[in-house]
């Protein structure tokens, strides 16, 4: 650092000595010093292209706009025939204006958009980046009718690197300025070519009934250029068109399919009489066309699940019988003139089948028995669909895979219903099976981690989430999967690596990002330089990093200290300080991806939008994320003590401060509520085993393993609070406690998978225990520093 | 139905049924970036009707004079929307944009042993071109398949007629 202030000082000017001198300063993220370092070259070579180049490039590193503004003019004088320059200004003006919400729309929008007038009026524009850029500009300033002027004029045709840019383009911007004629000719037209894309049939629909309200009609006498469909009729007959040659195409698509049912949808919210709300009849119909297409597709489920809302009770029945019919026979797979493909279509139609029915609420109404039928059923229908894929490479799921997601459902379900744990053993054990017979699954890994961590076994999990081969933006994405349950279960060590992993990802980001911020100027990616910086944002504003940071330094404040001393280095060392803490708490972001895991459950608990806001609500069905620990933390009772031995700690650092004549008679009494005693008593209540094993059933007691390790992080925090008690009031007296248990179970050699499951069960059990007494041991030694 | 866009960073987020497939590689945010920075046309995702993330191709156009193509980096589509045709499609779109960009062909690496993906390239009109040795690291190093298509500047077809040897890794330009 004193060289490279020496160096700096100097104002170094060659290419080699900066370009070090950045790597330096991007390694001790002082990227301030590269901007000062290239400012001060400036000055000695200002004619030096590069130079200035390099100065705009250590701005855009620090988000400086205003200067990156200036630098870029400084350089389009040097180089006026250089357009790029001239348009990093006027990104730069723009990055202003939308970070200022008061001169923005006032001053300095208007001023990029003047300075990119001036250049198309000069005639001056030769990229398609800075027509692109002109738009961005109209498009923030909501100039719809000048955007579509400049795509429809001789600018429009330099955009052409995306593939049917004008034409949805201006569709878009029809709509915008609802010109809704226009728009619905255009997205008709679209359509026409595009049968299957979603977007188009959104802006499509709008337009109509956006016509259809203003009962627009075509003037009298008038030829329209392109058609409009104005009332629902036309609609339902061009998308009667739109099936109709999807049927004689090649492969079917879903798109013209699909679209009438979301008429029908968007149909049902309207205010409209009742024949225009029947007018493409009775949607059962359309669920069981759409079935007979497209059942053994296994999107088929997705497809349809929004739509299922349309129905009532008695239409729901309706689907329900006709399903059953339209529903083939399973094909056996023994029977060698079955193709293994038409076996594994009729197993989709039939898993299709059986996932309506559970979202239609079929397995709602189940006593025990109907639901062991059921799974019996479809472990039959498992195995005999395993012949089907006997072909398929390893990577590939089977086709039967499903079927073993829809039973692990049920069994979960059976259990939480009675309360039974074999129920959720077994759905262990068949989960595990149908893994060893598609290695590569990874809903069916997911699952197991959800399962393992349910009966309070992290030891297993940790090998199947390293199996998903979890890496970079998945460590925010997805790093909730088991981040839920490793320090929960008491493996210490294992959460100090997942962190540690996770934070490494995080302090990564922010160098990574902002190399390619620069090189989206350079390449005249404008669009990107907001979405980068957003981007940036969103990351580093991640719920997880924030979490993961708080877990590790509580981690390291309860494992890595032996004696006071080594505590007060590691707090010195954290610089935690309330006050200076940037954590902007309103504007973290949850960034964890819960599509991942598909459920079938009837609409009432299932969506997982809700899920997302229940889930800081404690809710949790098998395709959520996992409940986090307050409630067990709340409930255990150990929060009061916690909260009572602070205030004693405090109560003690008055007494030191003020002298120990001035006694509180409550805080005396609280000093009285002997802590230690209600920390043993609360031990003492978790004594028990974890697993017992009764005439083949099986009980688990996760619960106590979970309140153990709640207990063991107290006692390692009281431990600390005792030292500081210790430090100010020499000498004190301070009992402490431990606990352990050993339980007993025994597995029964059913199988080997069975077998090996017990023995990952168990040493997970073991390994949460081994680092539960090194923890309380470590504590145990810290507490005889205290010379009494 | 399918909504097909550009790819966004955000995508980034949700992008892991996808990702999670065995021979889908997740790749270090910059790697995603630079695409999005220098290519973003050719960086498309299929999104379904829910919002769920069906699939998306990542690409580029590089190579001088003669050599001058389009490259499939990355394609992939979700389990669940498989066989629909999802892959030929967004295939076709970075033909098109390389179409545009004057480029004479179309070319990407396969692991030899991904029969189902050599199968359906086949059938959209690539052929094998070389086959390069050890181009894929791991455990067991893996030789890929270089596959073409020319595009309609290759009238007579020149880029894509076999090379009667494998090459090795370094001798790719």
């Amino acid at each position: 650092m004193i060289l490279l202030q020496e160096v700096h000082s100097q104002s170094p000017t060659d290419e080699a000595t900066l370009q070090a001198m950045v790597i330096c300063y991007r390694e001790l993220h002082r990227l301030d010093l590269i901007a000062d370092m290239y400012a001060k070259a400036h000055k000695v070579k200002p004619d030096s292209e590069d130079i200035l180049t390099a100065l705009f490039m250590a701005y855009v590193r620090l988000g400086a706009y205003k200067k990156q503004q200036q630098t870029a003019m400084a350089l389009h004088r040097l180089k006026p025939a250089k357009n790029p320059y001239y348009f990093w200004a006027v990104m730069s003006v723009f990055m202003q204006a939308i970070s200022d919400e008061k001169l923005g729309p006032t001053m300095l929008l208007p001023l990029a958009e003047r300075m990119t007038q001036k250049y198309v009026d000069d005639n001056k524009i030769d990229a398609e980046a800075e027509v692109k850029m002109y738009l961005i500009i109209l498009e923030e300033m909501q100039k719809y009718d000048v955007a579509l002027e400049v795509i429809s004029g001789p600018l429009g045709e330099k955009l052409n690197s995306d593939v049917n840019f004008l034409k949805t383009e201006s569709a878009r911007l029809l709509s915008k300025l609802k010109r809704w004629p226009e728009a619905n000719a255009a997205y008709r037209k679209l359509l026409q070519q595009e049968p299957d894309q979603w977007s188009f049939y959104k802006e499509y629909f709008r337009s109509l009934f956006r016509l259809k309200e203003s009962n627009w009609r075509p003037e009298e006498n008038s030829v329209l250029e392109d058609p409009v469909d104005y009332t629902l009729e036309k609609a339902v007959a061009f998308l009667e068109i739109l099936v109709t040659q999807s049927q004689s195409a090649e492969r079917p698509m879903r798109g013209p399919y699909l679209a009438q049912l979301e008429l029908v949808h968007q149909l049902e919210n309207m205010n409209l009489p009742k024949e225009d709300k029947e007018i493409l009849g009775n949607p059962v119909d359309l669920f069981v066309q759409y079935y007979k297409r497209f059942g053994d597709r296994y999107c088929c489920f997705t497809d349809l699940r929004t739509y299922l809302t349309l129905l009532d009770m008695k239409q729901k029945d309706q689907l329900l019988k006709q399903l059953e019919v339209e529903c083939p026979p399973a094909l056996d797979s023994r029977d060698e003139s079955v193709t293994s493909t038409q076996g594994a279509k009729a197993l989709q139609r039939h898993n299709t089948v059986v996932q309506l029915s559970r979202h239609l609420g079929q397995h709602r109404k189940l006593d025990h028995e109907q639901r062991v039928e059921i799974i019996q059923d479809l472990m039959l229908r498992y195995r005999s669909g395993l012949n089907f894929g006997k072909t398929l490479t390893s990577t590939e799921f089977q086709y039967s895979d499903p079927y073993i997601c829809i039973v692990a459902h049920l069994l979960y379900e059976g259990w939480k219903e009675i309360g039974d744990w074999s129920l959720l053993w077994q759905a262990i054990l068949i989960t595990e099976m149908a893994l060893s017979n598609s290695q590569y699954n990874f809903q069916l890994k997911l699952l197991l981690i959800r399962l393992y961590g349910t009966i309070g076994a992290f030891g297993p999990c940790t090998d199947l989430y390293d199996s998903l081969e979890i890496k970079h933006i998945q460590n925010d994405a997805l790093g909730y999967v088991i981040a839920n349950h490793v320090g929960r279960l008491g493996h210490f060590n294992s959460a100090g690596m997942l962190y540690d992993n996770m934070l490494r990802f995080f302090t990564q980001n922010h160098k990574d990002t902002t190399e390619h911020l620069i090189s989206s100027y350079k390449y005249g990616s404008f669009t990107q330089v907001r979405e980068f910086i957003k981007f940036r944002e969103r990351l580093h504003n991640s719920m997880q990093y924030a979490s993961a940071t708080a877990e590790r330094l509580l981690l390291d404040m309860t494992l890595e200290t032996s004696n006071h001393s080594r505590t007060e280095d590691i707090l010195t060392y954290m610089d935690i300080d309330p006050e200076k803490d940037r954590t902007v708490w309103p504007d973290l972001r949850d960034n964890r991806d819960l599509f991942m895991m598909p459920s079938w459950d009837p609409p009432t608990s299932t969506s997982v939008e809700e899920l997302h806001k229940k889930s800081f609500g404690e809710e949790y069905p098998l395709a959520g994320p996992f409940r986090t620990r307050l409630t067990t933390f709340l409930s255990l009772g150990v929060s009061q003590l916690f909260l009572d031995a602070i205030k004693c700690v405090l109560y003690i650092q008055s007494l030191h401060d003020l002298g120990q004549d001035k006694t509180d008679e409550e805080k005396e009494e609280l000093m009285k509520s002997k802590i230690t005693e209600r920390l043993s008593d609360l031990i003492s209540k978790q004594r028990g085993p974890l697993i017992v094993l009764n005439e083949n059933k099986v009980m688990f007691y996760p619960d106590r393993l979970e309140n153990l390790v709640h207990l063991t992080e107290t006692i390692g925090f009281l431990t600390l609070l005792t030292g500081v008690c210790h430090q100010l009031l020499k000498p004190m007296k301070m009992g402490r406690r431990s606990r352990k248990k050993k339980d007993q179970a025994v597995a029964k050699d059913i199988d080997q998978l069975q077998a090996d499951t017990w023995k990952k069960v168990w040493k997970s059990y073991e390994a949460s225990f081994k680092n539960i007494e090194t923890y309380l041991n470590q504590k145990k030694k810290y507490l005889t520093t205290f010379s009494l | 139905m399918t909504t097909i866009r550009p790819f966004t960073c955000d995508d980034m987020f949700r992008f892991h049924n996808v990702n999670l497939d065995p021979l889908t590689e997740t790749y270090g945010l910059p790697f995603y970036m630079q695409y999005l920075a220098h290519w973003p046309e050719y960086f498309q995702v299929a999104e379904s009707p829910s919002g769920e993330i069906m699939g998306y191709i990542m690409g580029k156009a590089e190579g001088h004079a003669e050599n001058w193509h389009g490259h499939v980096t990355a394609l992939t589509v979700a389990p669940d929307f498989r066989r629909l045709g999802l892959a030929a499609k967004l295939m076709n779109i970075l033909e098109e944009i390389s179409e545009k960009k004057h480029c004479l062909f179309v070319d990407l690496f396969v692991r030899v042993s991904n029969q189902v993906a050599v199968d359906m390239y086949k059938r959209l009109g690539y052929s094998v071109y070389r086959r390069v040795l050890e181009y894929y690291s791991g455990e067991e190093d893996e030789d890929a398949f270089d596959m073409r298509k020319a595009l309609s500047r290759d009238v007579h077809k020149q880029s894509v007629i076999p090379l009667p040897h494998p090459v090795r890794p370094e001798e790719l330009e």
